[in-house]
């Protein structure tokens, strides 16, 4: 691993888990912010929504019970058992790399904030997975092991897209980009 | 009709026809007042402004109107707007067998300045019974398609359709974009963002 990646500059080791520690948001994630938002939904706790655009300047956490309406960049879930699922990009911005750097980003946040260490899902698609695994790389933890196929979930097996609205009724009412026209 | 779950509203969606309502309003220089209103400035100084050598302060510059719902602008005009969009969004719930009162709907708005046309989008939700709308605010008439069916919006047009809906916009044009959804689905919500409707 190289520390100085994502603009991490030291690791914390918390019961055989790693949290990084950051000098400054990372170059790589310009012009995003992050907002969590406490559901406290039957099986999930927070949603954590990353948006790029200037209505928050870069590098903000905004923790708060309000889900803003705008529609996030990138999502997940993190779960009563702090197991982050249900991962989302925003179609405009997949295959950019930008995933990989949210997850240390989220658990230095989570760990800072709510004392929690956030694990990825075991039941990932394959794409997912490789972001993940680039995000365990960055932080020199084991990257866990995928579920075995029979085990996934249809979702992950088929790489179906997470639902428009995982945490309902919370909802992100403003314009979803959707997926690419097919000409 | 009977109230659906969730699971069963995705399930209704994706075996029905598109249903779309379309009316009119008179929106002449309304995108040009909109972005007027939402950029007013508000500059706020720290007392003493101008300091002992004679050096004085830049001010904090904020927006206050910005990520507001412009539709509660207090406007004889906007108001005009927002009565003719509630009447059609009556109209739509009459058309489309929803229940306009049992819902208790709220509304917000987006101003949109351009549409990317090689994308599909949705918004409001991913089923009815919210809705969704969309005023024309541009200078031309403009091709879009809701699901297949295809619809042309000229300038004052408004389409309101259900949520999960896809959009292709064919054309890019500057528009109002109207989620409308009922109380039951806007946990979490701010306050400033939504209108309630009567």
């Amino acid at each position: 691993m190289t520390l100085s990646q994502y603009n991490i500059i030291n690791l914390e080791k918390v019961e055989n888990k790693i949290v990084p520690i950051f000098s400054a948001w990372p170059k790589e994630l310009a012009g995003w912010w992050l907002q969590i938002t406490e559901v406290s939904l039957f099986q999930t706790k927070y949603v954590a929504g990353f948006y790029f655009n200037n209505k928050k300047p870069e590098g903000s956490v905004v923790v708060s019970s309000f889900l803003p309406k705008e529609y996030p960049d990138i999502y997940c879930l993190i779960g009563n058992d702090s197991v982050v699922d249900r991962v989302y990009v925003n179609p405009v911005y997949r295959k950019k790399g930008f995933l990989s750097p949210c997850g240390p980003v989220l658990r230095s946040v989570v760990y800072s904030i709510f004392n929690l260490i956030v694990e990825a899902t075991k039941d990932q698609s394959p794409k997912i997975y490789k972001a993940m695994g680039e995000a365990y790389q960055s932080i020199g933890e084991p990257v866990p092991l995928r579920n075995q196929e029979e085990d996934l979930s249809e979702m992950s097996l088929q790489n179906i897209e997470p639902p428009r609205d995982p945490a309902f009724p919370f909802i992100w009412a403003s314009e979803r980009t959707g997926g690419k026209i097919e000409s | 009709m009977a109230k659906l779950s969730h699971n069963e509203s995705l399930l209704y969606r994706s075996n029905k026809n598109t249903l779309t309502h379309i009316g009119h309003t008179d929106v002449s220089g309304l995108y040009e007042f909109f972005v007027k209103e939402l950029n007013q400035e508000e500059h706020t100084y720290r007392f003493p402004i101008m300091g002992i050598l004679g050096t004085s302060q830049k001010p904090q510059i904020t927006l206050p109107n910005k990520d507001k719902n412009i539709l509660s602008f207090p406007d004889s005009r906007v108001h005009k707007i927002f009565k003719d969009i509630v009447d059609l969004i009556k109209e739509s719930c009459s058309k489309f067998n929803l229940s306009y009162e049992s819902n208790r709907y709220y509304l917000s708005s987006d101003l949109i300045v351009s549409h990317p046309t090689d994308f599909w989008h949705d918004q409001s939700s991913a089923s009815r019974p919210s809705l969704f709308g969309i005023l024309h605010l541009g200078n031309s008439s403009s091709k879009i398609k809701i699901n297949e069916t295809p619809l042309t919006l000229n300038p004052g047009d408004i389409v309101i359709s259900e949520a999960g809906n896809r959009v292709t916009y064919l054309d890019s044009f500057k528009s109002l974009n109207i989620q409308v959804l009922p109380v039951s689905e806007l946990r979490g919500q701010y306050l400033e963002k939504w209108i309630p409707l009567y």
